[in-house]
């Protein structure tokens, strides 16, 4: 918990009665109650009605599923891979992440525009193809193993993808961008007087970075890679691919063996363990960002922080930002692209082996087209109702110090750390005959509250993030002056916070738009997504198909994040005037 | 044996004829199913064709997303489903169990051999499928291919097969390997020491042998014959020592909501018609009447790895737990 001065509530003239009963009318108080209420539904009822059911064993109270989890000796040597693994891709993915988002925010390299899109497409990148996308580039008798034992006249290459490191690896770059867009809403926002301030008194450009631009952050570091972390040790697809084979088993992996008799509530037993893990990291990070209060230094005034000139090295680092995004982003694109006009999977890489047929069927195939539809409408719809609500609740528990809303930030981050086929049937059983409200199962709009479960946590982290990066002396200045709480919210707090508004709802969006897991146990006819067709067309041996699907959404992707990102900025520079107009006039 | 197919056909074509007269079904059936796009839009396509007054909603999924579509819709009291076609016997066994599926007498049901449907007429087999050796012919010369599957052990860290552990298919071959008295669990001990590969799932497992990471795998007949038709260099064989012989279930559920039109579409796929639609598909045909499809051995030529699926629900748990262990 950060510990800054408790902004004053009321203005200090009124009388004690009325004090009180304005404390009572405290929009906290109804905001609170609202929010609690848009999470129960979408997250507390549909988890107890999965959860009660692991206790029950034959129609009995029982604790044969908690038994059945915690006496396996396989299950222990899961969760500690789960762990160790799971902790290297997040670093590497950290690392990643925040090199790539501080060069293309802060620097003077070429093309940063062009960077900034490359580098989030990865995360546009259908995870089903992620691990089989590698295994087709790295695999023993994939592309990039044919070229290396080709260049070096080797016979075998110094690398395996079928090994934990395989997995760490994959895992750290698929996961990064969690990372790069959450740092990269902050370093949007950072005030530089600090920076400036060190670089006059003659401090090197390196120490400027470790002690001041790193810590201001921070949070923003925490905050993507918790995301980061959470979401590897819920991976299935890469695991799966790369460590069965051998005999290398994550928890997910040992889930997915209940999941498959279906014995849904001992798979659920043991997702608790996953959860039981997010938990455990969301309190450890927070606990590690406790202290960073004192670095929060966007006030609000400069917001074009200063680029970094990178002198001499500008060629040398520019390099290796095109290796690392050639390695990153264009090989597994590549990878996608070659499947998709393969006319097998591993086929020969020759003209005879090239068809377009895969695209032919895809757009002869009227549910693909009405996938694609379906799902920018549910993605869009649920990141915009996301952000709004997470802002939220991010406000009550970072700037207005609202103790209770902690559990909603608890209670929002548990589904992201459950199987999809965990959510998917939480989704069945309490929308298929609910007690009261409409039946959303066998509707759209089922998808659009299981997205919402599923997806909480991005908008929860992204936007708490950014709040803890806004000192409060703004906001305490504008009470002083005798602006009510709302309306400090709506004019600074807010638009402060717009950046880390527009991360969580790029990563919610493409998250959204791709999913699959949750998608296939509950989507109808008519309700198609994308992700529905992506699994399918795999799941009948048209993998070819799928892929063709999925390049054809990345153009859709990449468009709709440029114009997030041109309207941010749009909209800051209209901010910035309107601001600074303001402030003329008082 | 004409004489014989001649009378079940009479019946169905008087049922046939006098369907119309008591009550017209139409409407919308639910259907459940897990057999791949290719295979079932055509179904539909021709169902459409024959019955334009009954309109199929085909829910399609994986069968391992089915299943647990299908239990978490029981469990939340409403099974949605019409008609459910999967591709695991033992789900029947259990829907059947808790009361959730229909007696229907077919009119069809005479011409389809016993083992292939419910005494009780809950469920009848609507296609059937193999699981036998698959090979990359590129990397098995003709005169190497395995025939068995001792032999196809000895192509070691060569040789993969999905875990039974997350693929329906695999779990019932592990069932009919350790039933089988020359197999056993020895096999899969002595396939563990070779080195033999376990993936994830039929979609790893192929995508091995098209790329040529494996040489053999246990593969399925009619994924394979799509993968050849793709132009993928591979092929399909009966081990002498036996496949495994799957039935893909058909079935109403017992709060179908609209009976009488599941029943025609059950009848269709059952019918001369349905069936001879899945031969020109590469499958064999579940019914005794109907010629198998061109290059494949009639049913009487291969040799068949029983299956005992009641066995199989008792000793489920322990059958994944020991294979757990060994891999």
């Amino acid at each position: 918990m950060p510990h800054t001065a408790r902004p004053i509530a009321v203005p200090r003239t009124l009388d004690p009665l009325s004090a009180a009963l304005q404390r009572m009318l405290d929009h906290r108080h109804l905001m609170f109650v609202v929010l609690s209420f848009f999470v129960f539904i979408t997250i507390v009822y549909p988890l107890l009605q999965v959860s009660v059911r692991s206790f029950i064993v034959d129609g009995a109270a029982s604790l044969a599923n908690y038994e059945q989890v915690f006496g396996l000796r396989r299950n222990y040597v899961a969760i500690w891979n789960s762990i160790w693994v799971s902790v290297l891709a997040t670093v590497l993915a950290a690392a990643i992440g925040v090199v790539s988002a501080f060069l293309v925010q802060r620097t003077d390299i070429p093309a940063k525009n062009l960077f900034r899109a490359l580098l989030v497409l990865p995360f546009a990148i259908p995870p089903l193809f992620a691990a089989i996308g590698w295994v087709q580039l790295a695999g023993p008798v994939g592309l990039v193993s044919q070229a290396w034992r080709w260049l070096f006249a080797a016979g075998t290459v110094p690398w395996d993808v079928y090994t934990p490191w395989g997995i760490i690896f994959v895992l750290a770059v698929t996961k990064y961008p969690f990372v790069l867009i959450t740092v990269a809403g902050a370093l949007q926002r950072m005030d530089p007087s600090l920076e400036e301030a060190a670089r006059s008194a003659g401090v090197g450009t390196w120490r400027i970075m470790r002690d001041i631009t790193l810590p201001l952050v921070r949070p923003a570091i925490y905050g993507g890679a918790l995301l980061a972390f959470v979401s590897s040790i819920d991976n299935f697809g890469i695991p799966a691919v790369l460590g069965m084979r051998v005999h290398f088993y994550v928890l997910t992996t040992r889930i997915y063996e209940a999941l498959t008799v279906p014995n849904m509530p001992l798979a659920t037993a043991m997702s608790m363990l996953l959860v039981g893990l997010a938990l455990v990291s969301m309190v450890s990070f927070r606990y590690a960002e406790g202290g960073s209060d004192k670095y929060t230094v966007v006030s609000g005034k400069s917001v074009t922080p200063n680029v970094v000139r990178l002198g001499r090295w500008r060629a040398l680092v520019t390099a290796g930002l095109v290796i690392l995004v050639i390695v990153i982003v264009v090989l597994p694109l590549l990878a996608l692209t070659l499947t998709s006009f393969l006319r097998y999977w591993g086929a020969d890489l020759s003209w005879a082996n090239m068809t377009l047929e895969h695209y032919a069927a895809v757009l002869q195939t009227a549910a693909a087209r009405r996938g694609i539809v379906n799902s920018l409408l549910l993605g869009a719809a649920a990141a915009t109702i996301l952000v709004a609500a997470t802002a939220l609740i991010s406000y009550l528990t970072v700037k207005a110090k609202y103790r209770a809303a902690h559990w909603l930030d608890v209670a929002g981050i548990t589904p992201f750390a459950l199987p999809g086929s965990v959510i998917g049937v939480s989704m069945i059983l309490a929308w298929s005959n609910p007690p009261v409200g409409p039946t959303l199962y066998g509707t759209i709009w089922i998808l659009l509250v299981a997205y919402i479960m599923r997806y909480m946590a991005f908008g929860l982290q992204t936007t708490r993030a950014t709040l803890q990066q806004i000192h409060g002396s703004l906001e305490e200045a504008a009470m002083t002056a005798g602006a009510s709480r709302l309306r400090v919210l709506k004019d600074i707090t807010l638009p402060l916070l717009r950046p880390g508004m527009v991360a969580g709802w790029v990563l919610i969006f493409i998250s959204a738009f791709n999913e699959l897991t949750v998608s296939v146990l509950i989507w109808t006819s008519g309700s198609e997504t994308i992700g529905v067709w992506i699994f399918l067309m795999t799941d009948s041996g048209h993998t070819e198909r799928a892929a063709g699907l999925a390049v054809l959404t990345l153009p859709v992707i990449l468009v709709l994040y440029l114009l997030m990102q041109w309207l941010a900025r749009l909209e800051e520079r209209r901010a910035e005037r309107a601001g600074l107009t303001e402030g003329k006039e008082k | 044996m004409k004489l014989k197919a001649l009378i079940p056909l009479t019946m169905a074509a008087a049922m046939a004829l006098a369907a119309p007269v008591s009550a017209q079904p139409k409407g919308t059936v639910s259907l459940y199913s897990s057999m791949v796009l290719r295979v079932i839009e055509p179904i539909v396509a021709e169902f459409h064709k024959r019955h334009p007054e009954i309109k199929i909603d085909l829910l399609y999924a994986g069968s391992v997303q089915l299943e647990q579509r299908i239990f978490a819709e029981l469990e939340a009291g409403d099974l949605r489903a019409d008609v459910m076609w999967t591709a695991n016997p033992a789900m029947f066994l259990n829907l059947k169990q808790r009361g959730a599926l229909m007696a229907y007498r077919s009119p069809h049901a005479s011409a389809i051999p016993e083992t292939m449907r419910d005494p009780d007429g809950m469920y009848y087999a609507g296609r059937i499928f193999h699981m036998g050796i698959a090979y990359n012919t590129r990397l098995v010369p003709k005169d190497k291919v395995p025939k068995t599957w001792n032999e196809f052990l000895e192509f070691g860290p060569r040789a993969a097969t999905a875990s039974p552990l997350h693929s329906g298919t695999n779990f019932n071959m592990l069932g009919a390997f350790v039933q089988n008295e020359k197999l056993g669990w020895q096999w899969f001990e002595k396939a563990r020491k070779s080195g033999m590969k376990v993936v994830r799932g039929t979609g790893d497992v192929t995508r091995g042998l098209t790329s040529g990471e494996f040489a053999v795998i246990k593969g399925i007949d009619y994924v394979m014959a799509a993968e050849a038709a793709k132009g993928a260099p591979v092929a399909f064989v009966f081990p002498t020592d036996g496949a495994l012989s799957l039935a893909s279930p058909m079935a109403i559920g017992a709060k179908a909501r609209n009976p009488e039109a599941a029943k025609v579409f059950l009848d269709f796929v059952l019918s001369r018609e349905g069936q001879q639609l899945l031969v020109s598909m590469h499958y064999l045909p579940v019914r005794g009447d109907i010629a198998p499809p061109p290059g494949m051995p009639s049913p009487s030529e291969i040799k068949v790895l029983p299956v005992d699926y009641e066995w199989m629900a008792k000793h489920g748990a322990e059958l994944r737990k020991r294979f757990a262990e060994l891999f």
